[in-house]
């Protein structure tokens, strides 16, 4: 019954998982671990569930600053190389003597003309920004990835249809394998079942 | 679910939440006093004053106007939007709304009294002659608001030629009277069929006023476009911008939107409308407020950019006035009206606090007032400076309209009754 009956025997407990039957179980469910003060542990479910962030107690995520380091970085990039490209031939870089910039007159501008730049200046902000965003989830988030323990119990894709899943890892400092197999089971899971790496 | 905030509807809809008692009318009519007081000085300095002077009254009258009907339009067409949208979470900040709109005559009036007050210092003032009699100034002041009424200044001007068709008085006066009539009616039907919900308890009359608005957008987007040329860029009726309209529309949404959070920031710290206006809608007041003022800068940058890109004189000369004459004014509004609410209003808790929301509110009302005053009142050439008629004639009209305001809410109810989706108001949540 196993997902991948070629997989090597499996060694070391990795979770604890519990099945819930619907968004109302699952919620008070999360509310409750949150509460027990139980750290690495993650909620599973097929649709986003509305206010479960606070449920389990999760800090907004850091891939703000992520986001905003990448628009500081393209706003940043859009002014060096648009000042050094437009207004930069008589900027000398010792150690690259031979590289300087241009002075390019477009329609009797000043060389160093802010309102062209602001376009480019936009743009590359908001390019960096979204690269930021799309980066900073993967890391955040530890993708991509090619397997993930859960994914040897038969249950636990459950979650991709109409189950919804606590498991609380064995990283946890709170973690008991039969004591948080009964918490899950005291908490209204309808299966919980210990998941091996 | 257990997310859904539980509410109590008979605590909401008590008569300690819901009334602001008559303390608001007795400041309200104080400073609706102060504000008549501040017209009538300006007002008197224009009459004793050279042409200058009197060109300084009208100009400053006129800001002062604009800004004060600035803060209806921006809330009616909002008000507008989020009807055609059916925007649920919005439903009970309605009657806020409907407070600062329905004062659209006050500054429809003080437009009308600029108009007629320049025929009267033009007619019996003297003041063209007053203007010639006056030392030989570099710059030639007349006391003209519209120069292009002035005959001695269209005189074989080829372009106002071109332009006569449109810019003379009597379709001047028409299209004046056209906008009041139709803000006039627009404003009329949306207090109206809240009324009616509130008394019959008719739902019927929510699905009444999203239909009208998606009419009423279309009107009232021409309106407001077409009052902006008239009242402010046919100020210099040499000088064009296609995005003036936008401009218009911009500024005035982003002081409405700034006015009504400031307004349920100080209901909140009053201790009113308690769970009917919470965290959540302030969450989404300061949105709104952060992503208008977004959209000004965007818009005014935009007229600005292309224009200097450009570079066809007609069209720079009205920069280079204010570059030349208001430098610092000109490097005030990007970083003072973008840049420092932009920053501030970045974090979520910003957005969600009411002590942050409240300062950021009054500073861009303030800031909104120098944006106007930026437009028209270097008309004035040559006074680069502020003399004590503009303090007097901005802030006049613009108190006026606080102190209608503030007895208009004090009249009234915080929040409507009867609406069909209060429900959905009162649980309103932001999930991110």
């Amino acid at each position: 019954m196993t997902l991948n009956s070629a997989a090597p025997p499996p060694c070391e407990t990795f979770a604890v998982m519990g099945v819930f039957a619907d968004v109302p179980a699952v919620f008070s469910a999360a509310e409750q671990c949150r509460d027990e003060g139980f750290t690495k542990w993650d909620v599973f479910s097929p649709f986003p569930i509305h206010g479960i962030n606070e449920a389990m107690g999760l800090k907004a995520s850091k891939v703000a600053y992520v986001m905003g380091t990448g628009a500081i970085l393209g706003v940043a990039t859009a002014v060096i190389m648009q000042g050094w490209t437009a207004a930069g031939a008589d900027i000398h870089i010792s150690w690259l003597s031979q590289l300087s910039g241009y002075n390019v007159n477009t329609a009797g501008k000043p060389l160093f003309a802010w309102e062209q730049f602001l376009p480019v200046i936009f743009e590359l902000g908001v390019l960096f920004s979204a690269f930021g965003a799309l980066l900073g989830m993967l890391a955040l988030n530890g993708l991509p990835r090619h397997h993930h323990p859960l994914m040897t119990s038969e249950h636990f894709l459950s979650c991709s249809d109409d189950g919804f899943v606590i498991a609380i890892e064995a990283a946890d400092p709170k973690f008991d394998e039969q004591e948080t197999s009964s918490y899950l089971k005291s908490l209204g899971a309808t299966h919980v079942e210990v998941v091996k790496s | 679910m257990s997310v859904a905030p539980h509410f109590d509807l008979e605590r909401v809809f008590s008569k300690d939440n819901v009334e602001t008692g008559p303390t608001l009318r007795r400041i309200g009519s104080a400073v609706l006093l102060i504000g008549a007081v501040f017209v009538a000085i300006a007002v008197v300095m224009g009459f004793a004053g050279d042409a200058t002077m009197k060109a300084l009254t009208l100009h400053s009258l006129q800001i002062g106007a604009i800004v004060a009907l600035g803060f209806p339009l921006g809330a009616l067409g909002f008000s507008m939007i989020l009807h055609a949208v059916n925007a649920g979470w919005w439903v009970l900040l309605r009657r806020q709304f409907e407070n600062v709109f329905s004062l659209y005559w006050v500054g429809c009036a003080f437009v009308v009294g600029v108009f007629a007050l320049q025929w009267v210092f033009i007619n019996v003032g003297g003041g063209a002659a007053a203007g010639g009699a006056h030392a030989e100034a570099a710059q030639h002041v007349t006391p003209y608001l519209w120069h292009w009424m002035d005959p001695a200044h269209t005189t074989g001007d080829g372009l106002y030629a071109h332009k006569s068709p449109f810019l003379n008085v009597p379709f001047f006066v028409g299209r004046m009277a056209l906008y009041f009539i139709v803000w006039g009616g627009l404003v009329t039907f949306f207090l109206n069929q809240g009324r009616q919900q509130e008394e019959t308890n008719d739902a019927m009359a929510t699905v009444r006023m999203g239909r009208a608005s998606c009419i009423g957008l279309i009107v009232w987007a021409f309106t407001t476009a077409f009052a902006a040329f008239d009242w402010i860029m046919a100020l210099d009726y040499h000088w064009f911008s296609t995005m003036f309209g936008v401009w218009f529309f911009a500024a005035n949404t982003v002081s409405a939107l700034a006015l009504l959070s400031l307004i349920f920031v100080l209901l909140k710290t009053f201790g009113r409308a308690h769970g009917a206006i919470t965290d959540e809608h302030l969450h989404d007041m300061g949105k709104l407020v952060f992503g208008f003022t977004v959209f000004w800068a965007y818009i005014s940058f935009s007229q600005y950019f292309l224009i200097w890109y450009a570079n066809i004189p007609e069209e720079t000369m009205w920069f280079n006035v204010r570059r030349a004459e208001w430098t610092w004014l000109s490097w005030v509004l990007p970083i003072c009206h973008f840049i420092v609410p932009f920053v501030f209003l970045i974090p979520r808790p910003a957005r969600r606090s009411g002590l942050v929301l409240g300062i950021v509110s009054v500073w861009i009302i303030v800031l909104h007032m120098f944006d106007v005053f930026w437009n028209i009142r270097p008309q004035v050439r040559g006074v680069n400076h502020f003399t004590m008629t503009d303090v007097l004639g901005v802030l006049g009209p613009v108190l006026v309209f606080g102190g209608f305001l503030m007895m208009r809410i004090a009249s009234r109810a915080v929040i409507p009754t009867n609406d069909p989706r209060q429900d959905e108001a009162l649980t309103h949540k932001n999930y991110v």
